[in-house]
């Protein structure tokens, strides 16, 4: 079944887009992070906050008279208040709609067209987030909605989606028997059998062969070969070679084939 | 930006899209899940053969969703049938997972049990100088055991945490073997499963506060009545509070183990490859 929530979108260009939505897991991981920032700063600010507070003291009652304990309260309040919206809106305005947390949960807010967000939706976002996330609104909506839209992103038009995930260059470790074998292979048997699904599976597999239990490795490499084995027709490999070389050979020889 | 998913991913899922994941397999059956874990709370009742039927059941529900993950999607009553015919085995896993249990508290015990003689040796040993130093020493040496103990347990707890779903979905798998396949499939994923159950707890705290208030109404309605004396009120209140736990204990098991077989089919998709194969044929 589809894990992922996906978003369509039709530009004027007739371009179809389409977007992956965050999901309520790596939201509230990002929040989660968001948070932890927050709270830091906060704790900074309240600390040089209390310094100097303590330091003018004199300079305070002159100026607000008697009343100067409620009105340093206030303005702590409103300080406050301003570095919590603040950051999320200065950070998603400045990182194309990615705060610290949002980067570490890779994820990004874009407008429903996908285009990137201004400060405008970034304070929406930003203002409503009280109601969101004390009352927990937020977290009903993001589970129950189609969209995963919040308050805030309701009322800003945009969405969360999981931002581009960094394409691994192939950081497959080929042994020297394939890279000598696998021009043989190309001679052999006839590559462009292969379709671009099998070479993409065979490359998962090299590349996360390292993190199998070996058990399973080694089961699982067979059964690739043997099947490889089957789809080009090659039926009278020496038995001695290994699993694995024979998908290197496989993987190096479709990449190199003329 | 859809990266590389086709219609089976085949790629390891992060923290975020397991807990997701967990939630929209929930989701797709939420009426089913919800009433399954409803019987198995009223199993809990029946002492011994209820309790494994309450596992049983619960585990049923990971069943169900890891056939969604890998689209050979089960009935329930199927899945039923053959969750009923592993009771006995259910049964076995939760004496095991016990007796471990027992053992490790029985274990965190002795360690402290050693450490407060020691302390005890050597306090008496330099009574007589009776210098605050050693005793803010051992107060910080039994601080830092205390952490380690609940990392210790939490880690260990979560080598377990696996247990019920090879024991539902797998062949050939009996209520040792269960708990070994837990052990291993757990390996270098610790703190992996550990950051998945604690965001998935983050995802239930709303559920939990509403939960909360709800009881909080309950007791303050109802403590004015007992103290009247007259005992229907506390039956009622009783069955009233029973009732609260119930229903939203039944609300949040299966968010729980819909999220235990992502888990176990991305632990699986890790260390076993589960799902990469050549031309998928239709089973």
């Amino acid at each position: 079944m589809h894990l992922f929530n996906r978003v369509k979108y039709r530009t004027p260009e007739s371009v179809e887009l389409e977007f992956i939505l965050a999901g309520i897991g790596n939201r509230a991981w990002g929040l989660l992070i968001d948070y932890l920032v927050l709270a830091a700063i906060l704790t900074a600010f309240i600390i040089a906050w209390v310094i100097i507070v303590g330091q003018l003291s004199d300079f305070w009652s002159q100026l607000f008279g008697s009343a100067a304990d409620v009105w340093l309260i206030a303005i702590t309040l409103i300080v406050g208040f301003v570095i919590y919206a603040g950051y999320f809106v200065f950070f998603e305005t400045m990182w194309q709609g990615q705060t610290p947390g949002k980067q570490a949960a890779k994820i990004r807010v874009v407008r429903d067209d996908g285009r990137p967000i201004g400060m405008q939706q970034a304070t929406l976002r930003a203002l409503l987030r009280p109601f969101d996330e004390f009352l927990f609104i937020g977290a009903f909506l993001i589970m129950f909605s189609r969209q995963e839209k919040r308050l805030g992103d309701l009322a800003a038009g945009t969405i969360v989606i999981q931002a581009e995930a960094a394409t691994t260059s192939a950081t497959v470790m080929i042994s020297e028997q394939a890279k000598v074998w696998h021009q043989e292979l190309i001679q052999i048997a006839d590559l462009s059998r292969l379709l671009p699904d099998d070479f993409a599976v065979i490359r998962e597999y090299l590349q996360r062969r390292n993190a199998m239990s070996p058990k399973a490795r080694s089961a699982l490499a067979l059964k690739l070969s043997q099947q490889v084995q089957e789809i080009l027709s090659i039926d009278n490999l020496p038995a001695a070679i290994h699993p694995d070389i024979v998908l290197e050979a496989v993987y190096l020889g479709y990449q190199n084939r003329s | 930006m859809a990266g590389n998913l086709g219609s089976s991913p085949i790629q390891p899922l992060n923290v975020g899209d397991v807990v997701s994941a967990g939630m929209r397999l929930y989701r797709a059956h939420l009426k089913d899940y919800y009433l399954l874990a409803l019987k198995a709370y009223a199993w809990l009742f029946v002492p011994v053969y209820g309790w494994a039927k309450f596992y049983a059941l619960t585990s049923l529900i990971s069943r169900l969703a890891f056939g969604d993950l890998v689209n050979q999607p089960e009935s329930i009553s199927s899945g039923q049938r053959f969750v009923n015919s592993r009771l006995w085995q259910f049964f076995l896993t939760m004496l095991l997972l016990l007796l471990i249990t027992m053992g490790i508290v029985i274990g965190v015990i002795i360690v402290f049990a050693i450490l407060g003689l020691l302390f005890a040796l050597i306090a008496g040993g330099v009574g007589q100088q009776s210098n605050p130093a050693i005793y803010i020493f051992f107060g910080l040496i039994a601080f830092v055991l205390a952490i380690v103990a609940i990392v210790a347990i939490l880690w260990l707890t979560t080598r377990f945490y696996l247990v019920n779903v090879p024991l539902a979905v797998e062949e050939n798998i009996d209520g040792a073997s269960a708990i070994s396949r837990s052990w291993e499939l757990s390996q270098g994923y610790v703190w992996r499963i550990l950051l998945i159950s604690f965001v998935s707890f983050l995802v239930t705290t709303p559920v939990q506060i509403v939960v909360q208030i709800l009881s909080q109404i309950l007791q303050l309605v109802f403590l004015p009545l007992i103290q009247e004396g007259s005992g229907v009120y506390t039956l009622l209140y009783f069955v009233l509070v029973m009732a609260l736990s119930f229903s939203s204990g039944a609300l949040i098991v299966p968010f729980i183990h819909t999220t235990k077989a992502v888990i176990y089919y991305d632990l699986r998709s890790r260390r076993e490859g589960l799902g990469l194969k050549l031309r998928e044929r239709e089973i």
